[in-house]
């Protein structure tokens, strides 16, 4: 047997935004198959590290590399990534008037599975997912994220997650902004997109979404580095502690080089 | 020539030269400047045959059952649109038509408008549609407006009559030459009549338009209007609706301009009838350093019960493009639904980068935004081969602007 290729590796990854380095050497891997959570307080650098990955022109990479399947991402254009089977699931989509959710689905459909849908299937294929979300038919005319209320703009963002069919999902904060009842709707629709060959980088605040899809690791963020790492029950300790008890000087498992504590491969 | 007809000019003529040129001082050229030099108007044309126009716009299309051409003067009419008269105005007026008569003679159509004074004096030709009552024609019929001299100005009368139902297409052409065209448009809708009239504007570079349009709703009559503007220099399209009783007025129009383009929508709604509704949208996409005016006023009279408004602008700014939006409410009775708003955005890094982390490369996002602002009004368009052509119009324009 031979050594699993991890799906998503990031290897001493330092980015920085607007003249600022946010993330100060980050390293993570993520085999297939695998859920893992980062959790942290307020400007730790988690919405960083996902706009890194998917590639946003605002965030310069100083340091390192990010590898999907083996092969560096980086210079590749943030379509390429998504066709490479990523998706980004956004704290907080942007509006776009004018262009309605029925034109956008059905181009990022045809963009990202091109050869493997048809077409004239498109519009079925819509329909069934939203019928599982849940969503109203009115959504399609729409314009995209305008006018949303934040429950509707993470549905939507889940309806794409659905409809794209992504190998590595990056979930930021897609819990905040949901009632209960969506919460468990939205969680229960990512966690049936899980599959051997899928895995998840779930960002979050709370330990909620956690209840639904299952974290094999969790990862604390601080000042830009993961400071600690270790299962599910982490998240749990950190729901009754808070992170104060990570900050410099106040845990002996502290990471001082910034590499996860748990060896992953 | 008609005396009546010649009386009509000469009156317009003297009323055109009473009246003072607008400037800046005045609130509905605020924005606006329109330079009139007087020209040939009409004389040594160019273009004399219906072939010396695009193929595509000089042939009648599948989906349509009749096209009437107007070069200057001239005009050929092809294609059959039973039940109903769709020739040129100045045949129809010779010929005595009852329903011209009142309409050319009628001294108080934009009485305070020198630009409309201007138009209703130096018509060379329009064209003229009337559906008689209980008609209705499933297939559009179309009308070309040719500017061929360095002055053209157009005059053209649609009318329904009771119950009659028809869809009516207008088109402005030119060449790229520095012209001048002022084209003067009545709408009178019958009770409970319907129409859908769409305006394709593809003036050429250099054409300066004023445009005057007067529509009267009667009756539970409903209008759709899907109005295009992409061509010209500067154009001012001033409207005023008059709405009668449960009549509807339902606009989704749009302007593509680029270079130093400049379209001014100057609009006057009158609920004037109780339960009249209007509801009118219109998309701006401005790039280069083009410029759009929003000048809109909706008035609900005292006796207009129960009325319902909504006028909304949207403007998507590219480069250095600019628009002014200025919506205006009148409401003179209580009982009244009444809306308006303006919207000004730029496509920005985090739309485009959010349109790629869908997988859609960066040239189809850039469009995929801008076509979104045109493809409410493209989309409405009544067959597909206009449809086609509105985006060729559009793609044109596309391109090297972010």
């Amino acid at each position: 047997m031979g050594k699993i290729l991890p799906l998503l590796e990031i290897r001493d990854l330092s980015v920085e935004v607007e003249n600022k380095e946010v993330l100060k050497g980050v390293n993570l891997v993520i085999n297939p198959g695998e859920v893992h959570a980062i959790m942290g307080k307020n400007g730790s650098g988690k919405t960083t590290l996902s706009h890194a990955i998917m590639g946003h022109p605002k965030y310069k990479v100083l340091r390192g590399d990010i590898l999907l399947n083996g092969e560096s991402l980086l210079g590749l254009p943030p379509d390429e990534r998504a066709r490479r089977r990523i998706f980004l699931a956004f704290q907080y989509p942007v509006a776009i008037p004018g262009v309605t959710v029925a034109q956008f689905l059905r181009s990022a459909i045809m963009s990202v599975r091109k050869g493997e849908v048809e077409a004239k299937n498109v519009r079925k294929l819509i329909k069934e997912e939203m019928l599982k979300l849940d969503i109203p038919d009115s959504f399609m005319t729409r314009f995209l994220n305008e006018g949303f209320s934040g429950g509707e703009k993470k549905r939507l963002e889940t309806l794409q997650l659905r409809l794209l069919q992504p190998k590595m999902m990056v979930l930021d904060e897609t819990d905040s902004g949901l009632d209960i009842d969506s919460l468990k709707r939205v969680s229960e629709s990512i966690e049936s997109a899980r599959g051997t060959d899928k895995s998840i980088l779930l960002i979050t605040h709370y330990q909620r979404m956690l209840s639904y899809v299952k974290p094999d690791f969790v990862h604390v963020f601080l000042e830009g580095k993961i400071v600690k790492s270790g299962g599910a029950g982490l998240a749990l300790e950190l729901e009754e502690r808070g992170y104060e008890w990570l900050e410099s000087g106040k845990t002996e498992d502290k990471i001082a080089d910034g590499k996860a504590a748990v060896t992953l491969n | 020539m008609l005396d009546w007809l010649n009386i009509a000019r000469n009156q317009a003529e003297e009323r055109f030269r009473s009246l003072p040129f607008p400037s800046g001082k005045d609130e509905n050229f605020r924005f606006t400047a329109l330079e009139y030099r007087a020209g040939e108007n009409g004389e040594n044309s160019n273009i004399t045959k219906a072939s010396d126009l695009p193929p595509e716009i000089s042939a009648v299309d599948g989906d349509e059952s009749a096209l009437l051409l107007l070069n200057g003067e001239d005009a050929v009419c092809s294609g059959t649109a039973s039940g109903i008269l769709f020739t040129d105005l100045m045949r129809s007026a010779t010929l005595g038509s009852e329903s011209i008569r009142p309409r050319l003679k009628d001294a108080e159509l934009f009485k305070d408008d020198k630009f409309a004074q201007l138009s209703t004096a130096r018509w060379k030709n329009g064209a003229f549609v009337h559906v008689p009552a209980g008609v209705r024609q499933a297939k559009p019929i179309r009308f070309v407006a040719n500017a061929q001299a360095s002055e053209e100005h157009f005059r053209h009368l649609i009318v329904l009559e009771e119950g009659a139902e028809a869809v009516v297409i207008q088109e402005s052409w030119s060449d790229g030459a520095e012209r001048f065209v002022g084209e003067l448009t009545e709408v009178r809708l019958g009770k409970n009549s319907r129409l859908h009239w769409v305006v394709l504007q593809q003036l050429g570079a250099n054409t300066s338009a004023v445009i005057r349009q007067r529509l009267d709703l009667g009756e539970g009559s409903e209008l759709h209007f899907t109005p295009l503007h992409v061509g010209g220099k500067t154009v001012q399209t001033r409207q005023e609706t008059h709405l009668g009783k449960g009549s509807f007025l339902d606009t989704q129009g749009a302007a593509r301009g680029d270079g130093l383009q400049h379209f001014d929508f100057w609009l006057d709604v009158k609920h004037e009838g109780s339960k009249s509704r209007s509801d009118m949208d219109y998309w701006y996409v401005m790039a280069g350093k083009s410029r759009g005016v929003f000048n809109a006023q909706v008035e609900v009279k005292k006796d207009a019960a129960d009325c319902e408004s909504s006028q909304r602008s949207k403007t998507l700014l590219l480069g250095q493009g600019s628009v002014h939006s200025i919506p205006k409410l009148i409401i003179k009775t209580d009982a009244v639904k009444a809306a308006h708003g303006a919207s000004v955005s730029s496509v920005n890094f985090e739309q485009l980068h959010y349109l790629q982390s869908r997988g859609i490369p960066r040239l189809e996002a850039e469009k995929m935004i801008t076509r979104g602002f045109t493809e409410v009004v493209v989309d409405r368009f009544p067959h597909a081969g206009l449809q086609a052509r509105a985006e060729v119009l559009l793609e044109a324009k596309r391109g090297g602007e972010l």
